[in-house]
């Protein structure tokens, strides 16, 4: 079972340190009604093989949005991608839909962010899961069932023969969670894309589905894309990160570098919001103001307005990620004062 | 300035709306239907109260000699029934019957219906409950079954018809507006009303009132179809208008027995009927996009 | 709480309505204005016949009485007698009321077999040329009076064409088939009007669901996603739909098989009305009750067989 895709039926050739996903200058835009929306402007960053990658940003800033163009699962109109995103030697993005849905649940998979409303609540779990495999595999039915039960179990659901047969209605929120991992992980992917898994969860259960994706990577070798609003998830999950906002990128770097040594005012700020992350802050300082309509874009640093460092070049910057430190990057000019006594 | 915390801001990007320009393509394309739709309505009503001035004839002259005249007919434009009486001619005529059949009867029940519904919801205790005891009863029964039950106790004839209608048609109104004020009631804004002292009436009528109706006025366009097609339908069993007044489904019925060889005498006031009931469905699509925009 | 005592929930919630029926169709003989004997026997009235009538439905007794008395005969299918016809009333239903069930139950099975799958290529197709023209068409057919739409296929298919018969219902079960293809076929027209545009708005907020996110980020096949997850749920929305406009549907009967001459409940209610023989009227009042009470039953259990959420309400 370990994360090879398609339950290991190919043999990959695999170098540890190679990108297994990498994206390049990803963009996203939505035309909504007369209106343009750059939801993702230039977004790349790339994953090794069993790294667990965090992309952090507030509602709106365009992560979830990221994650879906992957593999392709944003709505079918009125919406326009480009860039690179390449993984086993193919750009996913020129793939065609055929293609794309024989890589969706058996190379990369999903996790979404409510169980409730993303599990059908007119069929079994049982007929969910193996669905995946039905799709993806040969197995037949008593060998899907068998895996079903395994799956089950890997995710720690007690009881997996009696519960396959159950509703989703008849789990709890956590256990729902539980499920769809299991559906996300039915054919063994490489990759798990995780938008927000954990947010409509309480905070003890949280953290249990947190420890339950971290040792699913260790077991499985499984890379990991976990999105998130909250800090403090990525900061307990992932090794890199990057900090997302309106639509762009706008710092990246190994967790540990991020936090000691933040390089943008946007991630200061998001660290002094929160209470214990950064030791030296005593009060909960919030950004001041609100982030850009994204239909109104001007050019520029777009947290200009909310910048404590702001200077006139900012505005009118053609903004591009600058290496602060090595692999650390940043959106800012000025990234050598941002961090570290601001708060 | 916001002091929200950054992860809390929500910021989801909402267009503004189609550019301000008054008189956009975009804005008339949309509002297109209803505007058809109160067009028809509007030239049904003229047709009806100029009735007399666009046509010489008189609704029941009969001129036997010239029965059954195909359309076309010099003098007849749209030919003649069985008693020589000229078809455009009734069918302007009865366009009044019908006019009146979908306004009348239909605003009534909007009306009472609606007031019911409203104290019903938001009073609520005893009176509520006896309210959808009596509408659950109503609507075991299929409409037109309580029409022409009434209509059997009563007798025929177009004021009976008006009166089967009335008491039994507001239900569905007593119910939607019920339903709407059940949930606005919970709504802030009625809440601020009552926190800041205003008398319950002036609660009722003046906050919960508009926003309730809306619903049910969209509702009373189709319902106003309804009646109609049952106006028709009573008059095509002989039990509504009675001869020798026009009326489109009278004249459908009248025109049965010819069905082989005048097909035109059936039809014509059957495609009548459909052109005011489009005209009145396209006026409730409208009002439905515009009240309740998704 | 399982589906069983759901079920039995909404059958004891039945009973109060079904009372309720019983009471409103009492009150048919009993709501006529001035003497009614005189509207009853009409031309055939005499002292003795009059006082006999009296008699029979204890017109002179408290009104207490007299319901017990209606709901005691009723209990034991004795729903009075036809003036007109010189028979029980509930052999008069009796003989009629497979006919009209018959129609009802085409007219839903061509309505259903119309509506589904226009609804479901309208809503995958949103705003598209099939989309468009469905909608069109259908709020043009839900604009013509169904007696209307009836004559026209007579007189298309029948009167011009001969494909199918005018009139008539036929004594074999092909028969039956043929003869009420037309009038189910125009019944079904007129309720598919509202059925398509219910069912396709339902679609599309299934479309917009969750799940189906989940679904496609599983990489299944469209068919399987449409058929497994669509389909299932619609059939939910629909099975309600159809609840909620059965008394609709069982309506439009009474007036096209007086258009196809069906000798059906809707035509001997007709014919009644006019010769006043208000028994009959009465009896009829009340077997439709029932029946739109019995099959919105029947809608509840078929939505509690399907939606596996309901046994926990």
């Amino acid at each position: 079972m370990t994360g090879d895709g398609v339950l290991a039926d190919r043999t990959v050739a695999t170098d540890p340190d190679a990108m297994l996903l990498s994206v390049h200058d990803l963009r996203v835009t939505f035309e909504v009604g007369r209106q343009t929306v750059k939801a993702v402007d230039g977004v790349s960053f790339a994953i090794k093989r069993g790294e667990i990658f965090g992309i952090v940003g507030e509602s709106g800033c365009g992560k979830s949005a990221t994650l879906r163009a992957l593999i392709g699962l944003l709505p079918q109109s009125g919406v326009s991608t480009s860039g690179r995103v390449e993984y086993g030697g193919r750009n996913l993005l020129e793939l065609g839909e055929r293609s794309l849905r024989r890589l969706r649940g058996a190379e990369i998979s999903m996790v979404f962010q409510d169980p409730m409303t993303f599990l059908n609540p007119v069929l079994r779990v049982s007929e969910q899961i193996e669905e995946a495999l039905k799709q993806h595999t040969t197995l037949n039915r008593a060998e899907r069932r068998l895996r079903a039960v395994e799956l089950m179990r890997l995710v720690g659901i007690a009881l997996p023969e009696r519960r396959l047969r159950e509703y989703p209605h008849q789990f709890s929120g956590g256990m729902r969670q539980r499920v769809l991992l299991a559906i996300a992980l039915a054919c063994g992917p490489k990759v798990l894309l995780a938008d927000e898994p954990t947010t409509a969860l309480d905070v003890t259960i949280q953290d249990q589905i947190l420890k339950l994706l971290k040792r699913l990577r260790d077991e499985l070798g499984m890379s990991i894309v976990l999105v998130s609003h909250d800090l403090g998830v990525i900061a307990q999950m992932c090794e890199r990160v990057a900090v997302m906002y309106a639509g762009q990128v706008v710092e990246s770097a190994p967790i540990r570098e991020l936090i000691r040594s933040p390089r943008h005012p946007y991630t200061v700020g998001l660290l002094s919001s929160l209470p214990g992350l950064d030791a030296n802050s005593r009060y909960l300082v919030p950004i001041p103001g609100a982030p850009p309509s994204m239909t109104e874009l001007t050019p520029g640093c777009r947290f200009a307005d909310r910048c404590p460092l702001v200077l006139d070049e900012c505005r009118t910057w053609d903004t591009e990620l600058l290496e602060a430190a090595p692999g650390h990057r940043s959106r800012c000019l000025r990234h050598e004062l941002a961090g570290g006594g601001l708060a | 300035m916001s002091s929200l915390p950054p992860d809390t801001a929500v910021r989801t990007p909402v267009p503004i709306g189609p550019p301000r320009t008054a008189y956009s393509w975009v804005r008339w394309r949309g509002r297109l239907p209803f505007i058809v739709g109160l067009t028809i309505v509007l030239i049904t009503f003229l047709a009806a109260v100029f009735a007399p001035v666009l046509t010489p004839y008189d609704p029941n002259s009969q001129d036997i000699l010239n029965a059954l005249a195909p359309p076309g007919t010099p003098g007849h434009l749209l030919g003649t029934d069985q008693f020589g009486r000229d078809v455009l001619t009734r069918l302007l005529y009865a366009a009044r019957i019908d006019i009146l059949i979908a306004v009348g009867a239909t605003s009534f029940c909007l009306v009472t219906g609606s007031m019911l519904g409203l104290v019903s919801g938001f009073f609520g205790g005893r009176v509520d409950a006896i309210l959808m005891r009596i509408v659950d009863i109503v609507f075991a029964f299929p409409f037109i079954v309580l029409v022409l039950t009434i209509i059997a106790i009563l007798g025929p004839g177009l004021r009976n018809m008006f009166i089967s209608i009335w008491l039994v048609g507001w239900v569905p109104y007593a119910r939607i507006v019920r339903g709407e004020v059940l949930v606005a009631k919970r709504q802030e804004y009625v809440l601020a009303a009552r926190a800041l002292g205003f008398n319950r009436r002036r609660v009722m009528l003046g906050h919960l009132l508009p926003n309730v109706l809306a619903p049910a006025i969209v509702f009373s366009m189709l319902d106003a179809v309804n009646n109609v097609g049952l106006g028709a339908a009573l008059g095509f069993l002989g039990l509504g208008v009675q001869d020798p007044q026009a009326e489109w489904g009278k004249m459908i019925s009248d025109a049965q027995n010819f069905l082989a060889t005048t097909w035109w005498l059936p039809t014509i006031p059957g495609l009548a009927i459909v052109f005011f009931g489009l005209g009145l469905s396209l006026i409730g699509d409208g009002l439905a996009d515009r009240l309740r925009p998704e | 709480m399982s589906r069983f005592g759901f079920v039995r929930g909404r059958t004891v919630q039945a009973i109060p309505v079904i009372l309720g029926v019983t009471i409103v169709s009492f009150f048919v003989l009993r709501l006529i204005p001035g003497d009614p004997t005189v509207v009853m026997l009409g031309t055939h009235w005499t002292p003795a016949r009059a006082a006999q009538l009296r008699q029979n439905l204890g017109l002179n007794k408290p009104i207490w009485d007299q319901y017990y008395l209606f709901m005691n005969h009723l209990l034991h299918g004795n729903l009075g007698d036809s003036l007109y016809y010189h028979a029980p009333v509930a052999d008069l239903i009796r003989q009629r009321l497979p006919v009209t069930l018959w129609l009802a139950f085409y007219a839903t099975v061509i309505a259903i077999v119309i509506s589904v799958p226009l609804a479901t290529l309208s809503a995958l197709r949103q705003n598209g040329v099939i989309d468009q023209s469905v909608r069109a068409t259908f709020l043009l057919a839900f604009a013509m009076p169904p007696f209307w739409v009836g004559l026209v296929l007579i007189l298309v298919l029948s009167l011009d064409v001969h494909v199918f018969p005018v009139a008539g219902y036929g004594s074999t079960f092909v028969d039956h088939l043929y003869n009420l293809f037309l009038p189910s076929l125009t019944i079904a027209l007129g309720f598919a009007a509202i059925l398509i545009r219910t069912l396709r708005n339902g679609i599309l907020g299934i479309l917009r669901a969750d799940y189906i996110d989940t679904a496609r980020a599983k990489g299944l096949a469209p068919r399987r996603l449409l058929t497994r997850h669509v389909l299932r749920n619609a059939m939910l929305s629909a099975v309600t739909i159809l609840g909620v406009n059965l008394s609709f549907l069982i309506g439009s009967t009474v007036v096209i098989e007086n258009v196809f001459a069906l000798p059906g409940l809707g035509q001997l209610l007709a014919s009644s009305i006019t010769t006043r023989d208000l028994s009959v009227v009465q009896g009829i009042t009340l077997v439709f009750g029932i029946l739109v009470v019995t099959i919105n039953l029947l809608t509840d259990v078929a939505y509690a067989a399907l939606d596996p959420r309901v046994a926990y309400d």
